[in-house]
């Protein structure tokens, strides 16, 4: 048994996100700038198996689970939010942006699906009635989108960053047209770069958001002077070569479902997992062959799946063949735990 | 009580310490560098037992998780290999012993000359053995009297015109003594040297090429003497003109030529000279001043903010995914 493998069937091109379904700890879904969205059964048999691929008229950048094993949501360069029936494969168009989007979320307590596009708004929807949606305009661009158990966190170009309650914005979905959703909390990003990724806390007490010059910062919900006072951020993802320190984007952040810790994956192609609560680093793993686009924990938090992908960062026009893989890493016990108290 | 002297390490203490083969580490004692191996190279990622050596590391992971270590964590490119068997300092290969030693010692010496650099202070052990430090003027004495002698015999050879401006002399006078700044100057006695490059004090007023010489009073050739094996440093001190400027202004930053250093003090420079002379003194200073002014400004800088990084991706407003979205391989299937 080996502890971490890579999926037999990759995909072609950039991997824009990897997510495990929340029902199913082996359910995989990940998709991609080949403009296909593809379902994995990652223990089935070595190197998993792909169950199914969907294919998308433009590359698609992101994806989610929906209500259920068999419903999937997904989003990208056509402008379209999708619905995708995972099991026979019929997409249904939710709404549609005026660029491209970037990012799809689902809040499962609140049955609300909000997607993230450049054309800096938010598109609401109640998963329920199909077709029907609101519009919250941003004062810039999303890049990322995190939901907690109440909380969205949209972090944005100028780094700008909105706290939304979920409540707020479901009793808005049903509403229609361009709503005005005020967010809970307005704030500005603690580093001085574009905010990359943003993850929220299983516990809902905070947020991780990780910018493009290799930093990390964990911030509170809770607007208390004390509470604002614990927020920190530190640097990671970054090479010493000659006496000059490169600096990697920091792509992706996944906190564990059990522990509470996260997982941080740079254009250094190394993923790390650092303990927020204690400020320490748990682990970091060895290289992988490129730059890491996207991480994921299963429901259980028993596995880690990690999108890499060369010429993430700089657009490289020509990618090298076999360089796109999604790795699983099956986490021992305690491997992703923080100090015990 | 004087401040204590920093003490630091010499090139053999700095090529005793134990380093660490993997990562090129070094460190105070053999107990802690095998510490250092065991949490950082030699510890098993599965369960977070630490082994002795890569090959124990290897056969644990092999009977106990059943997989197989390719690599050793945490290694420079080229030491991950699992074929070498490294214990502390045993077992490290001689030809990556001797270029470890190289580098440690060629960093040695650079850093001994950035600090000497920085300090103005000479290269420990460099002019012991009764050498005297270049830069020591020889010890002086003159009466109040001789001084004012000598300052009045100059004014009045400056406004006769007998003696070249300033800047001219130190173009003729620096290059025959500019000598690296705290590098090692064979020094020769005080009393012989000057000779050769400068014409005995009294030599004719027309021997412009040498202005000092006129700076004296004729027929005290006791006291006009000493000040010549000063040259060498003063003659770096004219550098800023026309050369490089010095670490530290402040060592000497008088006129050059104007005064003979050991008397004058630098502060003193702006007080005495005639009208005749105050522009070009002037003029000197305020180049003297302006070569200066950025140097230390630089460095502080430099301290200060060392930040030397290159950011692999930047862009203020615009993510890598928008960048690839316009990618002409795209441009068939993003919507617009």
């Amino acid at each position: 048994m080996s502890s971490q493998f890579e999926l037999a069937q990759n995909p072609t091109d950039v991997i824009s996100a990897v997510t495990f379904s929340p029902y199913t700890p082996t359910r995989l879904l990940v998709s991609s700038w080949d403009k296909n969205v593809y379902l994995y059964d990652t223990q089935d048999g070595p190197g998993g198996k792909m169950i199914q691929k969907y294919e998308h008229p433009a590359p698609v950048l992101d994806v989610c689970f929906g209500r259920d094993d068999n419903e999937a949501f997904s989003c990208g360069l056509d402008w379209e939010v999708r619905r995708i029936n995972l099991q026979s494969g019929e997409q249904t168009i939710l709404s549609t942006h005026d660029q491209g989007v970037r990012s799809v979320i689902y809040a499962p307590k609140h049955r609300l699906l909000v997607s993230g596009s450049w054309d800096s708004t938010l598109h609401l929807h109640n998963v329920d009635q199909p077709g029907e949606f609101s519009t919250v305009q941003l004062e810039s661009k999303p890049f990322s989108l995190s939901v907690s158990p109440t909380k969205l966190v949209v972090a944005m170009a100028n780094r700008g960053v909105n706290i939304y309650e979920l409540d707020a914005l479901a009793s808005a979905t049903g509403k229609g047209g361009v709503v005005n959703v005020e967010p809970w909390q307005r704030r500005e990003s603690s580093m001085k770069y574009m905010t990359r990724a943003v993850a929220c806390m299983p516990n809902d007490a905070g947020y991780a958001s990780s910018s493009i010059e290799g930093r990390v910062a964990v911030e509170w919900f809770d607007p208390s002077e004390e509470s604002q006072k614990r927020k920190y951020a530190f640097k990671c993802h970054r090479q010493a070569v000659d006496g000059q320190d490169v600096v990697y984007p920091v792509h992706a952040l996944a906190f564990h479902p059990v522990h509470g810790t996260f997982a941080s994956g740079g254009g250094d192609g190394v993923v790390a997992l650092w303990d927020g609560i204690n400020k320490r680093r748990i682990r970091q793993y060895q290289r992988f062959p490129s730059s890491v686009s996207s991480l994921a924990f299963s429901g259980d938090g028993k596995y880690l799946a990690v999108g890499v992908s060369p010429g993430f960062e700089d657009g490289q026009d020509d990618i090298p063949e076999g360089a796109i893989k999604v790795f699983i890493r099956e986490l021992a016990d305690g491997e992703a735990q923080g100090k015990k108290k | 009580m004087t401040k204590k002297r920093k003490r630091y390490p010499d090139l053999n203490q700095k090529l005793e310490r134990p380093w660490c083969y993997y990562c090129e580490r070094d460190f105070d004692d053999l107990k802690i560098l095998i510490s250092h191996q065991k949490a950082k190279h030699f510890k098993c990622d599965r369960c977070g037992r630490r082994l002795n050596t890569a090959g124990g590391l290897s056969v644990h992971m092999n009977q106990v998780h059943k997989e197989s270590l390719t690599q050793v964590e945490n290694a420079i490119p080229g030491r991950q290999g699992l074929d070498i068997e490294i214990f502390g300092m045993e077992g490290v290969p001689q030809e990556i012993i001797d270029q470890h030693n190289h580098q440690v010692t060629l960093r040695h010496f650079e850093e001994e000359a950035e600090r000497a650099r920085i300090s103005g202070n000479p290269i420990r052990g460099l002019h012991a053995n009764g050498t005297a430090h270049p830069e020591k003027r020889p010890k002086v004495k003159e009466s109040i009297e001789d001084i004012a002698a000598r300052a009045a015999k100059y004014r009045q050879d400056r406004a006769n015109g007998v003696l070249a401006a300033p800047v001219d002399m130190a173009m003729q006078a620096s290059p025959p003594n500019v000598a690296p700044f705290g590098a090692p100057v064979s020094l020769t006695p005080p009393f012989a040297p000057g000779a050769q490059a400068y014409p005995p004090p009294g030599a004719p007023p027309g021997a412009a090429g040498f202005p000092p010489a006129q700076t004296f009073p004729p027929g005290a050739p006791g006291f006009a003497q000493p000040p010549f094996p000063v040259a060498p440093p003063f003659g770096a001190g004219i550098g800023p003109v026309n050369t490089g400027l010095p670490p530290r202004p402040g060592s000497i930053s008088g006129p050059p030529g104007a005064f003979p250093p050991a008397q004058v003090p630098p502060g003193q420079i702006s007080q005495p000279p005639p009208s005749a002379l105050s522009a070009s003194v002037d003029e000197l200073i305020s180049s003297a001043a302006a070569a200066s002014a950025p140097a230390p400004d630089a460095a502080e800088k430099k301290s200060k903010k060392d930040k030397n990084i290159k950011l692999i991706y930047f862009d203020e407003s615009v993510s890598p995914e928008e960048k690839m979205a316009k990618l002409p391989r795209y441009a068939s299937a993003v919507r617009t």
